[in-house]
């Protein structure tokens, strides 16, 4: 190189890397299709198979965060699934200005909790983020069915029933997390 | 495909093929004006709407069936309705009306749905989801959701089939008997597919150059024409009676 000269400027290296921006995309597509397939192979949405696709999104997300360790994943898989719904599946955009705040949140907790390398963190960001997702859901149910409040007793069983599935997605999510461990696939 | 069971012509002339961002743009709105609305006449009035939406995109044979699951519903959401009224005279009161209006939301929403989700190739949705102009960290998750379901569900067929041989059926009573062992054999061998998919997805976007400023590129352009323009003055049009049915009419005082 000459000396007048002058070097290029290396480009700054953007937040998000295409890796985990894939892993992101891939894991709320997983979780939108073990939806479907579960309902589904349950004959329709029964107590049974409401709870084990809570519990199957649940362990998704766990295994998400621990495959893709950043602060801002989780907002992020809720931002995508969101949008996907919002244009494509009829989802009601009511829901994203509960949930974006909840995922920052939550991201947020697990950072405080010392960080997306700590399976624990990740398991109380998890749970806190559902627990305030259903809650939302539970007020969207109330907006549907304002007409007659008392209407809203079967959305709330419904709801209920979907967290109890989703604390069961966070003993599975654990079980989990060490068999992918065991195989390689998560450094956690 | 049977003649009859394909979309009406006339229909797919306006509404069917191309409008993505049209189309995704009325799913956003009426949403929010679904839960706003309350008179059975209105929303019934946006049901027909979104139904000829449908069926411009949606074969009749599938849309039959999936209208026919969502009546199943509503007279379930009836039987439990007269079982909750034994005990409450109040609900006894109120009529069947009370149930109608939260059907007609979900059957709104059903019909946009389907003229959406169905209405498109990937391809084409791909190009509309780059003409909204989102930023890449939420572009690049879209693209891989749209791009992975389909290659999801033919994995999820494989692993099945595999099951199969095994001897493991798949099916309600196996779900009910035992879920977790049943979901496991399912879901296990998915998330390490997934995973080993997003690996080489990820090889081949840092390749391409995405993520040092380069751009995805899409095979089709994404400019709005003339049908968009027409399908959401039809919108606009269709959700102003809506708003009339709700307050103005003659009619709605009746509901």
């Amino acid at each position: 190189m000459p000396p007048s000269a002058t070097p290029k400027p290396v480009p700054r290296r953007p937040y998000w890397q295409p890796r985990e921006l894939i892993l992101v995309g891939a894991f709320a597509a997983l979780t939108k299709v073990a939806g479907v397939v579960i309902a589904l192979a349950g004959g329709g949405m029964n107590p049974m198979s409401l709870a084990l696709k809570n519990a199957t999104a649940t362990i998704l997300l766990v295994v998400l965060l621990l495959k893709a360790p950043k602060f801002g994943v989780l907002t992020l898989y809720v931002v995508s699934q969101s949008i996907f719904s919002l244009l494509l599946l009829g989802g009601s955009l009511m829901l994203l200005p509960g949930l974006l705040p909840a995922g920052i949140l939550c991201d947020q907790l697990i950072r405080g909790l010392g960080g997306y390398q700590r399976v624990w963190a990740v398991l109380v960001g998890v749970g806190v983020f559902d627990l305030l997702s259903k809650a939302i859901a539970l007020g969207f149910s109330f907006l549907a069915f304002r007409e007659d409040p008392r209407l809203f007793i079967m959305p709330a069983i419904f709801i209920g029933l979907g967290y109890l599935g989703s604390l069961l997605g966070l003993a599975g999510g654990l079980k989990f997390v060490k068999e992918l461990r065991h195989a390689g696939l998560i450094r956690a | 495909m049977p003649a009859s069971s394909a979309p009406s012509p006339v229909l797919a002339s306006l509404a069917g093929g191309r409008e993505v961002r049209a189309r995704m743009l009325i799913c956003l709105v009426t949403s929010l004006v679904v839960v706003w609305l309350k008179s059975p006449l209105a929303l019934g009035w946006l049901a027909a709407w979104a139904t000829a939406l449908a069926l411009s995109t949606t074969p009749l044979r599938l849309l039959a069936k999936v209208y026919a699951l969502a009546a199943a519903l509503f007279l379930l959401s009836l039987g439990c309705g007269w079982l909750q009224a034994q005990w409450s005279p109040a609900l006894r009161q109120s009529g069947w009306t009370v149930f109608l209006t939260p059907f007609l939301r979900v059957a709104v929403l059903l019909g946009l749905t389907l003229s959406v989700a169905l209405g498109a190739r990937p391809t084409e949705l791909l190009a509309a989801l780059k003409g909204l102009r989102l930023p890449l960290f939420i572009h690049l998750p879209l693209v891989v959701m749209i791009r992975l379901v389909p290659s999801l569900i033919s994995d999820l067929r494989q692993i099945a089939d595999s099951l199969r041989l095994k001897g493991v059926r798949l099916n309600p009573l196996s779900l009910l008997a035992s879920p977790l062992l049943t979901s496991r054999l399912l879901f296990a061998p998915l998330v390490f597919r997934v995973l080993r998919s997003a690996e080489e997805l990820a090889v081949a976007a840092e390749l391409k150059g995405l993520g040092q400023g380069a751009r995805p590129s899409a095979w089709r352009g994404a400019r709005a024409g003339w049908r968009d323009g027409l399908l959401l003055g039809l919108a606009l049009a269709v959700l102003v009676g809506s708003f009339w049915l709700e307050t103005g009419a003659p009619a709605a005082r009746a509901w």
